[in-house]
């Protein structure tokens, strides 16, 4: 590892080259429900400024077969860009400049470590916003929003990351630098959609270092209400109505009663007490509608005029839907009461994110809570994020509170997660719907892709033959000779 | 060596009682990890490097509590990278510039300091004076040796006489007679740095020279350190004059400018006086307009906590970055009630001048109130 640092620092310059104990102990752990003895810091930490300081580094680790794995804001769930097993961690935030703003074209080039809210900066000016948006879009970058495949408060409308990806720039895993995609074209009929492997990949491919991103122009007029249901199924219902009439949804969240409380911190700190709900209100749909201020209110006026028909109320009380707004995407919480910390002082948010079929909802909410009582351990609540374009398509987010001073607690999470993340697959669905696989479903990732995996391996190998990019993610990672300090990370937990 | 087995095999260092405190709060910080505190912090935003925001330091410091590393000077070179201004606090519900200060104790204690921060700390012993100068406020402003109402002037306000003047002659409008006394430097500088013991030195000094336990402060800071550290009731002159604009309200000649107004951290998220310099402003005819970053959330202007003396190049690219944002206001003028953010803002103005479409010129809430009211 010595002469490959050496080497790093001869070819990237020292300034770009992070080796204390302490500043690689920083890139070491994400968002996930870890505790802090669940830290993994790589060997060397590199903090590039163009694809060809990305090119060399990898090059080098290519040379001396080690790892390499890039991450960007680090609030991942699920450890994805955990270094678990050491070698180069590339912090891809260095790779932050705009490129180009094509403003006719509705396009924007950018290097990857540009984070999901400084492209909306940048396309603000010209009206234009890049509607792939979660909450932690300050700090999560382009590149993470690919690599894990993440998902968005606009789903329902805009779909993921993937509908607005026109082409991205990588480094494979043996330095060579490839632009896959189809460059401004929205579309092509062309090659195989090489670009459409990366999204989700993980960094298992190779780093992202730049991406193409259609922009969409920013609505005149946004509304955001709650409807509360007797059961989340009759909210999925109440929303494929809604599309067969026409009505063009911007987002929808079907949150169960329980998880309304978490994302309304900024109500609680007002008045102190948790909102209130009907005892009878089993989901809360909110719903945002986009547009000029009368096509949205005409179709405000359909959709609250529907809701009656399949037994919904509308929730009046303005504060409980800004609340949970200020949560979800303007993040505009009371100063020194920031809804994370505020409210994670004990426990922590720990989700499991399968998918399933679009009407099983109810059914798998009451999975979910079975799951968690065995494995005592507190709910959250769900959430069904619509992101799939104009139709049901969901991202669940099935979150617990979880003790991350607690190895018990953590590792009981951990056998929740994969409990519930089979049982997904056992319904039709899957296992992951926005945090990527990672380390974590390696255990059962054939349990999903069956003989597929197989293929998935020899895309992987092409990519990546020596296999150091962002290595015990998806597949298991077998290093040739097993040094002391991986053997030690392993044992605490790096590969479960 | 895996972390847990690092912390086994390595001896617990010593901590300050101070800094043992801080672990439940580093634990929450990682166990939350919500990185909110990043996008805005004054450093990340001119170096973009996250070993150096608030959670990177708290992650740090993790570490180095569960004995994985030891403080080293790179470790303290992070946490001297900083202005301590209290961004990060203001996005999250952790006290973490306060932790910060108490690491720098620690690093203290381990003689982590640079050379230039010893320096300062004992020019301000020798002289009483932040830069080292013998200027004897009764002299300078021996005009005002008898008023009635106690002023301290403080350090970077004796070297600029004239705007110094503009602020008493501001308070005489509002009929009152300032006084000045003897002076020696609150030892804000030198608190923030984490020279704990030199700090308590420092405040037998001030407490021997300057016998008022309520007064009024021209600037900000000195404001916030005598009535956190020192149990003074000291009030900066804006939030005087703001609760006594009745008195002037038929003399005011409206400005008819457009302006910013930049929030000193001090006076803003410290002090919570965000309203009354805005009120201020708007009662003689200023056009306010905000910045992209502004009241609890306002961004440094680079010259906080000690960062001057420990890395001026960075200081003054966080100040050339908040005039970049006060230029994208499309006002020309940008104004500020503390001195110390007036001169490095000034100074960074100047910086980027060629950089941007029109200058922004940096006056104090002083000299308007003066034009307005003559």
């Amino acid at each position: 590892m010595e002469a490959c640092i050496k080497e790093l620092e001869k070819a990237l310059g020292k300034e770009k080259v992070l080796t204390e104990e302490f500043q690689r102990y920083i890139f070491g752990a994400d968002w996930s429900p870890r505790t802090n003895d669940e830290i993994f810091p790589p060997d060397v930490v590199i903090m590039p400024k163009t694809t060809e300081d990305v090119a060399i580094a990898v090059k080098i680790a290519y040379k001396y077969g080690i790892p390499v794995t890039a991450g960007g804001g680090l609030t991942g769930m699920a450890g994805g860009a955990v270094p678990i097993y050491g070698g180069i961690y590339i912090d891809g935030l260095s790779l932050n400049k705009v490129v180009e703003v094509d403003v006719a074209n509705q396009v924007i080039r950018c290097q990857s470590g540009v984070t999901l809210q400084e492209v909306v900066d940048a396309g603000e000016p010209h009206g234009l916003w890049l509607p792939n948006l979660p909450e932690s879009k300050w700090s999560c970058t382009v590149a993470s929003a690919i690599a894990c495949d993440n998902d968005s408060t606009f789903g329902m409308k805009y779909g993921k990351i993937l509908n607005a990806l026109l082409s991205v720039e990588i480094v494979t895993g043996t330095g060579e630098i490839l632009e896959l995609g189809h460059r401004k074209a929205h579309c092509t009929s062309t090659g195989y959609k090489l670009k459409d492997l990366i999204v989700g990949s993980e960094g298992t491919l190779g780093v992202i270092t730049a991406a193409t991103l259609k922009l969409e122009p920013v609505p005149e007029f946004r509304q955001v209400d709650m409807i509360i249901f007797t059961k989340m199924g009759v909210a999925v219902d109440f929303l494929n109505r809604l599309l067969k009439a026409g009505i063009m949804i911007e987002g929808a969240h079907i949150n169960c009663k329980r998880r309304l409380k978490f994302y309304t911190h900024a109500y609680k700190q007002k008045h102190g007490h948790d909102p209130e709900v009907p005892e009878w209100a089993g989901a809360l749909l909110a719903i945002i509608l986009s547009g000029d201020k009368k096509v949205v209110e005409w179709q405000r006026a359909f959709v609250m005029e529907t809701a009656k028909e399949f037994g919904g109320q509308q929730i009046f009380e303005r504060e409980i839907i800004d609340g949970w707004w200020i949560s979800k995407h303007t993040l505009d919480f009371v100063p020194y009461h920031q809804k994370w910390p505020a409210t994670q002082m004990e426990k922590k948010f720990g989700a499991a994110d399968p998918g399933i079929p679009m009407g099983r909802l109810d059914e798998f909410y009451d999975k979910f809570i079975a799951t968690a009582e065995k494995y005592n351990l507190s709910v959250l609540g769900m959430n069904a994020y619509l992101e799939h374009p104009n139709s049901i398509g969901f991202s669940l987010s099935c979150a617990l509170f979880v003790n991350y001073r607690d190895q018990d607690e953590v590792n009981r999470f951990r056998k929740y997660f994969e409990e519930l993340t089979k049982a997904a697959v056992d319904m039709g669905g899957t296992m992951s719907t926005y945090m990527g696989d990672t380390n974590l479903k390696v255990p059962y990732f054939e349990y999903e892709h069956g003989k597929s995996a197989k293929y998935m391996k020899k895309v992987k190998d092409l990519f990546d033959p020596k296999g150091i990019m962002n290595p015990g993610k998806k597949f298991a990672y077998h290093p040739k000779k097993k040094p002391a300090k991986k053997a030690a990370k392993k044992k605490g937990g790096g590969k479960r | 060596m895996s972390p847990k087995k690092a912390a086994k095999a390595k001896k617990e260092p010593e901590f300050l009682e101070s800094v043992k405190a801080q672990r439940s709060e580093v634990e929450t910080c990682f166990g939350t990890s919500c990185n909110m505190c990043e996008r805005d912090c004054p450093v990340y935003r001119a170096r973009r490097n996250r070993t150096l925001t608030s959670r990177g330091k708290n992650r740090a410091l993790l570490g180095a509590l569960k004995g994985h590393y030891p403080m080293g000077s790179e470790f303290a070179k992070a946490v001297f990278t900083c202005t301590i201004c209290g961004l990060c606090d203001a996005r999250c519900a952790l006290k973490n510039t306060e932790r910060f200060v108490e690491v720098r104790r620690q690093l203290t204690a381990l003689k982590l300091n640079t050379p230039d921060q010893d320096k300062t700390v004992d020019t301000i012993k020798a002289t009483g004076d932040v830069y080292g100068r013998n200027l004897d406020v009764t002299e300078l402003f021996k005009e005002y040796a008898d008023g009635d109402t106690p002023v301290f002037i403080g350090c970077t306000y004796k070297g600029y006489e004239n705007e110094a003047r503009e602020a008493l002659k501001v308070l005489e409008l509002f009929g009152v007679k300032p006084k000045v006394g003897k002076e020696v430097c609150c030892g804000n500088v030198i608190a923030l740095m984490g020279y704990g013991e030199e700090f308590k030195e420092v405040q037998e000094a001030v407490k021997k020279a300057w016998p008022y336990k309520e007064f009024l402060t021209l600037c900000p800071s000195c404001a916030h350190v005598f009535n956190k550290y020192y149990g003074f009731k000291a009030k900066h002159v804006i939030e005087y004059i703001a609760e006594h604009m009745d008195k002037v309200k038929d003399k005011i000649k409206p400005l008819n400018i457009k302006a910013t107004y930049h929030d000193p951290c001090d006076l803003g998220r410290r002090l919570q006086v965000f309203d009354q310099p805005r009120n201020v402003l708007k009662a003689i005819g200023v056009d306010l307009v905000e910045m992209e970053l502004n009241r609890e959330f306002s961004h440094c202007c680079g010259a906080g906590g000690g960062l001057l003396v420990y890395d001026k190049e960075l200081a003054e690219d966080i100040g050339k970055n908040r005039i970049r944002m006060a230029s994208k206001t499309g006002a020309e003028t940008l104004v500020t009630a503390c001195p110390t953010c007036e001169t490095q803002l000034t100074t960074t103005s100047m910086l980027v001048r060629k950089e941007l479409p029109k200058r922004v010129k940096v006056v104090s809430i002083w000299s308007l109130l003066l034009k307005a009211l003559s």
